[in-house]
């Protein structure tokens, strides 16, 4: 078995990630200039690739004229941010939302349920306004289907392991074939990278490693793939925890709460009343987490979601929603455990921690047009820092990219990337299946993922935080030593390689936020108040170019524009 | 644990197969079967069970969820 790299390809417009954004981005690149040449490549299908494979049950992040504002959406983001997050991008998501919750409904891609006044059904879990909207539709073969229509080139199974950049301009990506194991350069003359956040980071408690609440099948490559292209990244020591239904790390959080669920302890107690009487299950993630934590260490566990006080007309709305549009599979968890939602407790775990721009501010430093530090190269969705945006900033933020590289394309011209990079990438991906013998990919997985919780979890210290980063030396040795019997094995070690890449990041943006901010969302022991000094700035992780190794810095969050 | 097919109802399309987000599956091409290549890579999202045409395809929880 052998890796074979064939011709090159080439695109006016390299889309990478056809779950959520990546759909969206190369869809309005056409419609904005049908003459575009634009490549949608997933590394599983853009049928079914991403988060929302199975559809989604709300579009979360719509400002809704008449239900909710703009400064509301701004002001939430604001609170749960703590200060760190661009307002100006909330602003474009809070602006730019509700046209493409028409646009879909128009197309036929999703349904917006309506109540008896024909309404949209919009709910609150933001501390601020209501900007959740039930939705229903099973989003990704319509938007397949659209895409075809539109004339956009589609590559399945088609993994993208590294973005090449000459002179600080995108010049084009690896992309490797997980099946048939061909190799190929292809060359861009922009780029936006779609490809969700870091869902296999800290191991979850099922004991499998793909059990994870986010997406396992993005691994964080992403966020490696902008760092050796020389991109920012910022809020990589954020630590995303949601909690989780026990077992089965499905979602269930944001559909619980918007519908007026509780959290509660095993005495029965409502016990975000003691932690944030203001906003109580709507808190912060990061306040949340260190009450859930609190309670548990505290000896008040098991916690449990509570539905028992809903009206059976709500509870058959939540199961319908989870059941029948974001996780059907879930159904068949809680037959299976023998779990009524509306009359039994619910029984949970917290998740993570993981890495997401949609869950949380991880992600790609872009501006308001989604652009990446490096020239022509775009970030939108999850892989990208647009605070907490969840479906709403992927789409607005995929339509926002693809706008602005077709308006710019005219003037934008091929960079010829840099030869040895490539039979580098080529070679990168070629010694795994050269070895006789080494660890298996999943051990190797194992051993880096088990050290993210202890070692990552708030609070964090400095000790804990240091022996990461020397397991992290060890990690990038012991790749040497790790051995592929096929092509999806190779896969693997590219995922495992950008794990690596992400627990450094985390560890150093850990260690440089010399403070405590978003309750347990980074909490250090040594620091463990917030400093005036670190207020309203990023700590951004980034290649330096010329030694090959990784800085952080401290960098403002943009001031608001109006 | 991935995909558990029905045997009786199965017709061999390999939609499954084509579709899993994890390339869990693959397809015997003698037997003309589904079967899971790389088990523990699934994420428990029920694309198979959805796009097989003949409701031949279950998805299994793994050992330790059951
Ligand atoms: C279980 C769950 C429940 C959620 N519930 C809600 C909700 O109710 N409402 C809401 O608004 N949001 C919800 N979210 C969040 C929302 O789904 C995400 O924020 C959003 O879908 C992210 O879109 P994306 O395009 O960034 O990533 P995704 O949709 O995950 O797509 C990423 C794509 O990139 C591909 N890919 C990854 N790496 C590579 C690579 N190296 N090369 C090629 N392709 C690659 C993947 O195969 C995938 O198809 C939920 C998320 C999850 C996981
Ligand atoms: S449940 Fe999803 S990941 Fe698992 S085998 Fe089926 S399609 Fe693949
Ligand atoms: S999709 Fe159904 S019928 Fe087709 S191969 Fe899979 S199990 Fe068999």
């Amino acid at each position: 078995m052998r890796i074979v790299r064939k011709e090159d390809l080439a695109a006016d417009l390299l889309v990478i990630g056809g779950g959520t954004a990546g759909p969206m981005a190369a869809l309005k690149a056409k419609m904005k200039n049908p003459a575009l040449d634009v490549l949608l490549v997933d590394k599983a299908t853009v049928r079914r690739g991403g988060s929302i494979c199975r559809g989604m049950d709300a579009f979360n992040n719509v400002t809704v004229p008449g239900v909710a504002t703009v400064q509301q959406y701004i002001d939430s983001i604001d609170l749960m941010s703590d200060g760190i997050a661009d307002p100006n991008i909330s602003k474009v998501v809070a602006e730019k939302s509700f046209a493409i919750l028409r646009e879909l409904e128009e197309w036929g891609v999703a349904t917006f349920p309506r109540d008896a006044d024909g309404n949209y059904m919009v709910q609150k879990f933001h501390p601020k306004g209501a900007f959740l909207a039930e939705m229903r539709g099973d989003i990704k073969p319509a938007m397949a289907k659209l895409l075809a229509e539109r004339g956009v080139r589609v590559l399945n199974r088609t993994m993208a392991t590294r973005l090449f950049a000459a002179g600080g301009r995108v010049a084009g990506a690896a992309l490797f074939n997980i099946r048939s194991g061909v190799f190929q350069l292809c060359r861009a003359k922009a780029v936006i990278l779609c490809t969700g956040g870091q869902g296999r980071f800290g191991l979850p408690d099922s004991g499998y490693l793909f059990g994870t609440f986010d997406c396992p099948f993005n691994a964080g490559e992403g966020y490696a793939m902008v760092y050796h292209a020389g991109g920012e990244l910022a809020n990589m020591e954020y630590n995303d925890v949601s909690p989780m239904l026990k077992d089965y790390e499905g979602p269930g959080h944001s559909t619980f709460i918007r519908h007026g669920g509780y959290l509660v302890n095993s005495l029965g107690e409502r016990f975000m009343a003691k932690y944030s009487p203001e906003f109580l299950e709507r808190a912060p993630s990061g306040i949340r987490e260190r009450a859930m934590r609190t309670e548990l260490r505290e000896g008040r566990g098991p916690i449990y979601y509570d539905l028992r006080h809903l009206s059976p007309e709500t509870v058959e709305l939540i199961k319908e929603g989870i059941f029948a549009a974001e996780r059907p599979t879930e159904k068949d968890f809680f037959a299976l455990k023998g779990i009524d939602i509306g009359k039994d407790l619910i029984e949970l775990t917290l998740s993570g921690p993981n890495m997401c721009g949609g869950h949380g501010p991880t992600g790609a430093l872009v501006g308001v047009n989604a652009e990446t530090r490096v020239e022509n190269l775009y970030a939108a969705g999850d892989v990208a820092s647009t605070g907490w945006g969840f479906v709403g900033a992927a789409w607005v933020f995929g339509t926002v990219a693809a706008e602005d590289a077709a308006g710019r394309m005219p003037a934008l011209a091929f960079a010829a990337p840099d030869n040895r990079e490539v039979a580098q990438e080529l070679a990168r991906l070629r010694a795994p299946l050269g070895r006789e013998d080494g660890f298996d990919p999943e051990e190797m997985e194992y051993k880096v993922r088990r050290i993210i919780k202890p070692h990552l979890t708030s609070p964090k210290s400095e000790a804990r935080l240091q022996a990461a980063l020397r397991a992290v030396e060890g990690f990038r040795a012991d790749m040497d030593k790790v051995r592929a019997r096929d092509y999806h094995e190779v896969m693997k070690c590219v995922e495992v390689a950008a794990i690596i890449d992400t627990l450094e990041m985390a560890v150093r943006a850990s260690l440089a936020r010399k403070e405590s901010r978003w309750g347990y969302g980074h909490y250090r022991i040594e620091h463990p108040e917030k400093d005036a000094a670190w207020a309203k700035k990023y700590a951004v992780v980034a290649k330096d170019m010329a030694t090959g190794g990784m800085v952080t810095y401290a960098k403002p969050v943009p001031e608001y524009r109006g | 644990m991935g995909i558990k097919v029905d045997k009786e109802k199965c017709v061999g399309c390999g939609r499954c197969a084509d579709e899993c987000p994890g390339d869990v599956i693959r397809m015997d091409r003698r037997r003309k079967l589904p079967y899971n290549k790389y088990k523990n890579d699934c994420w428990y999202c029920g694309v198979c069970e959805q796009e097989c045409p003949t409701g031949a395809a279950k998805m299994e929880f793994p050992c330790l969820i059951v």
